[in-house]
């Protein structure tokens, strides 16, 4: 949907439902449904998860996927690709191997009529380049997902810009992930710790370091100096890699950004994303003219599903119900 | 730990055969992995550690011995389907059996420390369960 400020559209990365996937109490046709139901009309997927029998892409299950995007009005908005570097235990792929790897990905997004294809934060930047012509020749643009602790001045960012620049090629771009924009620490993941049985006093101190936006590289070092075990270093690691950078830095790299990673770990009752401050970002890709797909990623089925019942489906749906109310749409 | 344990031995996962004890297995990973990535099956049944030499394994309707996954990379196994573990033990139809399994999945595109190691995302069970 679009109104007159914005042409900013919504979608579903079904990675969202992988907890009912694994479960078996969605299929593939559910979660496309569950999307569908509530506006969200780009469906994104993972072809890992969402591809029986993957990586042997069926002319049946083609055939059946395009049935469904016209059953539910959905459009296919992205896949997601893997750079299995580590593919064979006794080597490591080369280059060209890599390159490879990303033309398979960019032939099944074409098939399954994908115009975007997420490249996963470790592939290279010469791999990039190296994959560029192919994907210009199908038509299909390769994005590399900018993705926590990775910010648009990190040195690996750097030098996938410097790619894009020199080339101009048009099938390169960014997906920027929103756990780029973690302003206050998940509780859901704090809560999790203190389940496991972190120390309290561990955990306040991370939780308020974070939410101070204090300095945390060298947490894991000073939870080992305050006694932590492991569940009390693993909450730091991950303190240390979530991050808050100003979202209007994504000004600056707009016309790059063809997609948006919609990642989220609690919708609350009220419709509002704990951590990550959405009423701060969409305005800036509004004013930057962003007209690709905010694409949900939920993610946090993981800290939940040892002690609550985990629903994405409704965690989906109140995301898209504040989308709607942050880009005006009206009903 | 891992994020879904309960599901990786199911309440039906057991079944016997005249050769053994089948153990139906299912992956605690969000998306299809090549078969390199198990890695690491350490099965106890009754107390009794399996040696993973000693262990045939059936995936996408393929019956391989445990250590030629080290060389499958190009098939894949799914999120939803199992790997069936055939365990040379004595077993029959309604016997228990006290399943342990610490079951490592080799992440192939996640790779950690000095080495470069792919990420070993690990899942434990141990439960009691009746073979059908």
């Amino acid at each position: 949907m679009t109104n007159a400020r914005h042409s900013i559209k919504r979608g579903v990365s079904l990675y969202s439902y992988q907890e009912e996937t694994f479960l078996r109490t969605m299929s593939l046709e559910d979660c496309i449904r569950a999307a569908s139901e509530i506006g969200a009309h780009g469906i994104e997927i993972i072809p890992e998860q969402s591809i029986p029998d993957f990586t042997n892409l069926t002319e049946e299950f083609v055939d059946t996927w395009f049935a469904w995007m016209e059953k539910y009005g959905t459009t296919p908005t992205a896949t997601n690709s893997y750079l299995d570097t580590k593919l064979y235990p006794d080597r490591w792929l080369t280059v060209e191997e890599q390159i490879a790897s990303i033309r398979t990905d960019i032939d099944v997004a074409v098939r399954l009529g994908m115009p975007i294809v997420k490249a996963t934060i470790n592939t290279s930047p010469e791999v990039m380049e190296g994959a560029a012509p192919y994907a210009e020749e199908k038509g299909v643009q390769l994005l590399i997902e900018v993705h926590a602790p990775f910010h648009y001045e990190h040195p690996w960012i750097l030098e996938h810009l410097e790619v894009m620049h020199r080339t101009q090629s048009p099938a390169l771009g960014l997906m920027p992930d929103m756990m780029t924009y973690v302003k206050r620490f998940p509780r859901v993941v704090s809560e999790r710790a203190l389940r496991d049985g972190a120390n309290p006093a561990i955990v306040d101190y991370i939780v308020e370091l974070y939410d101070d936006h204090g300095d945390t590289h060298a947490l894991m070092d000073i939870v080992n100096y305050r006694g932590g075990g492991p569940v009390e270093y693993g909450l730091a690691r991950v303190a240390s890699h979530y991050i808050w950078t100003d979202p209007r830095k994504m000004l600056d790299h707009m016309p790059l950004i063809k997609h948006i990673q919609a990642k989220f770990y609690e919708m609350t009752e009220d419709e509002v994303e704990y951590s990550i401050p959405y009423d701060e970002i969409i305005p800036v890709l509004i004013e930057g003219g962003f007209d690709g797909y905010l694409s949900s990623e939920y993610e946090g089925n993981r800290h939940i599903q040892d002690a609550f019942p985990v629903d994405s489906v409704e965690q989906v749906r109140r995301q898209h119900a504040m989308f709607v109310r942050l880009l005006g749409e009206v009903a | 730990m891992g994020p879904l344990d309960d599901q990786v031995v199911r309440e039906d996962s057991l079944t016997a055969t005249a050769d053994g004890l089948n153990v139906a297995v299912y992956t605690h990973w969000y998306r299809a992995l090549p078969l390199t990535s198990l890695t690491k099956v350490d099965l106890t049944v009754d107390g009794q550690p399996v040696d993973p030499a000693t262990l045939s394994v059936t995936v996408n309707g393929h019956r391989y011995e445990f250590a030629e996954l080290a060389v499958k990379a190009d098939e894949y196994w799914f999120t939803t389907d199992p790997v069936v573990l055939h365990v040379p033990v004595a077993t029959a139809p309604g016997r228990q059996h006290r399943i342990q399994l610490q079951l490592g999945l080799s992440i192939p595109y996640i790779l950690t420390g000095p080495d470069r190691t792919p990420l070993l995302t690990p899942s434990s069970t141990d439960k009691t369960l009746t073979a059908a």
